[in-house]
């Protein structure tokens, strides 16, 4: 097992595109366990002071990409850098202690001989096991006051908070979370991911969240990267991602996503919902075309009454969320797809309505 | 379906790529040191074994053939195999069935029970079976020793299988229930395959326990593979006879090892969450109650009250006028000596090849934990003898010393040591360790801190197992003892095989009494440790 000697290191890898500062940057990483291929070349970087969330489908290989940062499998190619030290390279695996890489389980994972100081305390010198630095974390994570108890007299959100105030306790550069909220039940989900974000914002943390959740990441992190088959497909902050998304696929994964056949022309698609004004990705011009897919989120679309200089349709059915509700609509024209549109909750149609439909704002030009 | 939907669905089933999970503790690397340490157990265990084969092998085919395919053998293997056979399944019964009473039913007095239905174990077989035949000359022979012998080793079943019973997720159970599965059901889908680590371990055990077992037959006048060679050593030395026999006993084992092998599968319970089980629930007997009660008490009753009669009517009935107090108690100190020390070295040994069995599975990992559990069925003889050679002829300076006899037993109780140290890490999630290491600890100090805690009552019961084993032992002890070392056990086998019940009686008496102390507290620190480590409440209120 070699050790990372300064050498190894490159001021370069040290910064992303835009100047930041890295506390991860993960090269050409490869893993197979066997014969399946988990991760295949993926790339990513995790700016300082930055939560990322990598979002994926369960058993997209986000578990092995955690395990591969913290230290508890070796890759079989690419670097992985955490700061600026090569923790993992062809010749280098830093053994998980010497990382400085924090890890919050999927289920807390508490060690049940020790009460929640001493769990917050573990990776603490022997000399800092005492002093306030407990109190602070525990503070930090709203628990303050039940430093005696055990981790079977906690919540399951309270476990994720000490899990989490053990993994900040040493300050590390880094904080991996696998899935951390999964294993709580949806009310009580909402708010610990609230109270995680805050401690880690008041930390000043720099965290990589697992999750294959699309609310989660999109609501959580500053930075969004998708996982697909080992790689990660596409990075940005969440809005950028939800609007813009890469592909038809990505579109519908990240939300509800209405998808159309047109042609291009002149910066409009001629499409099922009339001629709807197209953007390319990051904000470019998209080329004519004959045939093109554009992608329509349903709060872009509005249910009017019928009128006779709108594309009209019948409600379908009606699904009601409290908040807001959509509407799945059948086109009068022949051959088209149906339409979901969002309304807010109040003003939900009604089954078997007839409505026109109002487009608002760009449709997105898909790549082919 | 729209292209939407298609994309909606898609999404929503999850069928993006399809990777396994399932395979991630694959590729943990195996340590160095681990497996060096580990391979050096294994190389000492099987020291016994070459040279059982060397001597066995060293006298050409034709002799081979002569000692082999004669009438004599075919009838020790038709006892030995039927008595095993027989016995070890009237062993996985009754074990089971008294640990779940024990553990999860609302059994009357289930405290005490844990601890009388282990005690039999305090008692070795050749006790057992000398308080049965100074009763009645009647038990001598095939229905008498497989009775005996299993009253004597059920709690090799039991033992495992109640700490498992013990440290089980009730949610498992209440998932059952609530997916329709009745009471029995339940336990036969659910409760019963959680233990199967546990039963197939303590089963092994069982068999291989037989397989070895010299005291008790020779006291019963059935004859096995290990009383035919200990009459072959005892009458004309002769080597490759026994060594010979020896052989057959250990290719009986080998298939053994390999049919539990078969039926272990590629099972792994460590519980995936590791969150912190709440304490079980017990079953309600019901109508049941009484009767299970009662069918506890005969079976304690025969296994532990009948033997303890018997030696208390020896000990002051028994034909000697005055008690040979000075003998007694040196005796005494010296098993008391010798066990601890066995129990602590043993233990040392087992703890490497468990975490590289559990924690690194691999086939060399598997093979290595295999030779480790192999010396088991050779009985105490043949690796005393075998030792005795070694240590003539590589270390002389070892000859005759403690040192050699402590090598002799922790050889022999390996695989005690080896089944409470696995079943404990197999319930302690690998998680811990590497949440440890992330923390900054080394492999070393992530062991020390966070798995050895939890682990320690399977430690525990690891060193206990060897202590009650060791002091109980007594053919390696009558070879290899240092010259004037006497224990309770070779004082006791001097005046039991005359038949001279009343000057035996003492030594047993206190052999007994050795060690159940330690079986009694280790049964009840056992269940509270680990209780005060799930619920401080409960430990409040005890």
């Amino acid at each position: 097992m070699s050790m990372t000697s300064t050498a190894d290191t490159t001021d370069a890898a040290n910064q992303n595109a835009d100047g930041d500062a890295l506390a991860l940057s993960a090269r050409a990483l490869r893993k197979s366990f066997g014969r399946s291929q988990v991760l295949a070349g993926l790339e990513l970087d995790v700016p300082v002071g930055n939560l990322t969330a990598v979002l994926g489908s369960s058993g997209c290989g986000k578990t092995t990409l955690l395990r591969l940062i913290a230290g508890f499998e070796r890759a079989d190619e690419g670097t992985i850098e955490v700061g600026a030290q090569l923790v993992s390279g062809a010749r280098t695996h830093v053994a998980p202690e010497q990382r400085d890489v924090g890890f919050v389980a999927q289920e807390g994972a508490l060690f049940p001989h020790l009460d929640v100081a001493a769990n917050v305390a573990f990776g603490l010198p022997r000399a800092e096991r005492k002093s306030s630095r407990i109190g602070e974390l525990l503070e930090l994570v709203g628990l303050v006051g039940l430093e005696k108890r055990h981790p079977h007299e906690l919540s399951g959100g309270q476990q994720q908070r000490v899990a989490l105030a053990r993994a900040l306790a040493p300050s590390p550069k880094l904080v991996l979370l696998d899935e951390p909220f999964d294993a709580l039940d949806a009310s009580l989900r909402v708010q610990v991911r609230a109270e995680v974000r805050e401690a880690l914002r008041h930390s000043g943390a720099t965290a990589l969240l697992v999750t294959h959740d699309q609310q989660e990441a999109l609501s959580l992190a500053d930075v969004v990267a998708v996982m697909r088959d080992g790689r990660i497909v596409q990075a940005a902050d969440p809005q950028t991602l939800y609007r813009d998304p890469l592909d038809a696929e990505l579109a519908g994964f990240l939300g509800e996503a209405v998808l159309l056949g047109g042609v291009l022309r002149d910066g409009y698609a001629e499409t099922a919902l009339g001629r709807l004004a197209t953007r390319g990705r990051n904000g470019r011009h998209a080329n004519d075309r004959a045939s093109a897919t554009v992608m329509l989120r349903p709060e872009q679309i509005a249910c009017r009454a019928p009128s006779p200089e709108l594309p009209r349709g019948r409600v379908v059915s009606t699904q009601f969320y409290g908040h807001d509700a959509t509407a799945r609509i059948a086109l009068d024209s022949p051959g088209t797809p149906q339409i979901t549109a969002r309304a807010a909750g109040h003003v939900l149609p009604r089954s078997g309505e007839e409505v026109s439909l109002l487009v608002d704002g760009t449709a997105l030009v898909l790549q082919d | 379906m729209s292209q939407v939907e298609a994309v909606n669905a898609r999404a929503a089933a999850g069928t993006w790529s399809a990777a396994a999970r399932r395979t991630l503790l694959r590729g943990r690397t195996t340590p160095t040191a681990l497996l060096g340490v580990a391979i050096a157990v294994a190389l000492l265990v099987l020291l016994p074994l070459g040279f059982l084969l060397e001597q066995a092998l060293s006298i050409g085919w034709r002799q081979v053939q002569a000692l082999l395919f004669r009438a004599f053998v075919g009838k020790l293997l038709k006892n030995t195999v039927l008595l095993v056979a027989l016995s070890t399944t009237a062993c996985v019964v009754l074990g089971v069935a008294v640990a779940w009473l024990v553990e999860r039913t609302d059994l009357p007095g289930r405290r005490v029970w844990a601890v009388l239905a282990a005690l039999p174990i305090t008692v070795p077989a050749f006790v057992t079976s000398y308080s049965w035949v100074s009763i009645t000359p009647a038990v001598q022979g095939f229905g008498g020793a497989a009775l005996i012998v299993t009253l004597a080793y059920y709690p090799l079943v039991y033992l495992p299988v109640a700490a498992v019973l013990r440290g089980l997720d009730p949610a498992l159970e209440e998932s059952a229930r609530s997916l329709g599965s009745g009471p029995w059901r339940t336990f036969a889908r659910v409760t019963l395959p959680q233990t199967r680590l546990a039963l197939l371990g303590g089963a092994l055990l069982v068999a291989v326990h037989l397989l070895s077992e010299f005291g008790a037959f020779a006291m019963l006048r059935f004859q096995t593979f290990t009383t035919a060679i200990y009459d072959e050593y005892r009458l004309s030395f002769d080597g490759p006879a026994a060594s010979m026999l020896a052989t057959v006993l250990v290719l009986l084992c080998l298939a053994l090892l390999l049919g539990e092998l078969a039926l272990r599968g590629r099972a792994r319970y460590a519980r995936v969450d590791p969150g912190t089980p709440r304490p079980p629930t017990h079953a309600r007997l019901g109508r049941m109650r009484w009767p299970s009660f009662a069918g506890l008490s005969v079976l304690v009753a025969l296994a532990l009250g009948l033997p303890l009669v018997t030696l208390v009517y020896w000990t002051l009935h028994g034909g000697s006028t005055t008690f040979p107090v000075v003998t007694l108690l040196s005796a005494t100190s010296k098993s008391l000596e010798l066990g601890l020390g066995a129990a602590l070295l043993t233990t040392l040994l087992a703890l490497p090849v468990s975490i590289l069995a559990v924690r690194h599975p691999s086939r060399l990992a598997a093979t290595l934990e295999r030779a480790a559990y192999l010396p088991y069925a050779l009985p105490g003889i043949v690796v005393a003898l075998s030792l005795i050679v070694a240590a003539v002829h590589y270390v002389p300076a070892l000859y005759g010393t403690t040192g050699l006899l402590l090598i002799a037993y922790a050889i022999l109780a390996l695989p005690l040591a080896l089944v409470a140290t696995r079943a404990a890490l197999a319930q302690a999630p690998p998680v811990h360790e590497e949440l440890a290491r992330s923390l900054g600890c080394g492999p070393l100090r992530a062991l020390m801190r966070v798995t050895l805690p939890r682990i320690l009552p399977g430690l525990g019961a690891a060193a206990a197992l060897v202590f009650l084993a060791t002091i109980t032992e007594l053919t390696a002890t009558l070879l290899l003892s240092p010259i004037g070392t006497q224990t309770l056990a070779t004082q006791f086998w001097a005046d039991a095989s005359t038949r001279s019940f009343g000057a035996a009686a003492p030594y047993a008496a206190l052999m007994v009494a050795v060690s159940a102390l330690p079986t009694c507290l280790l049964t009840r620190r056992f269940g509270a440790s680990s209780a005060s480590n799930r619920s401080s409440a409960s430990s409040a209120a005890r």
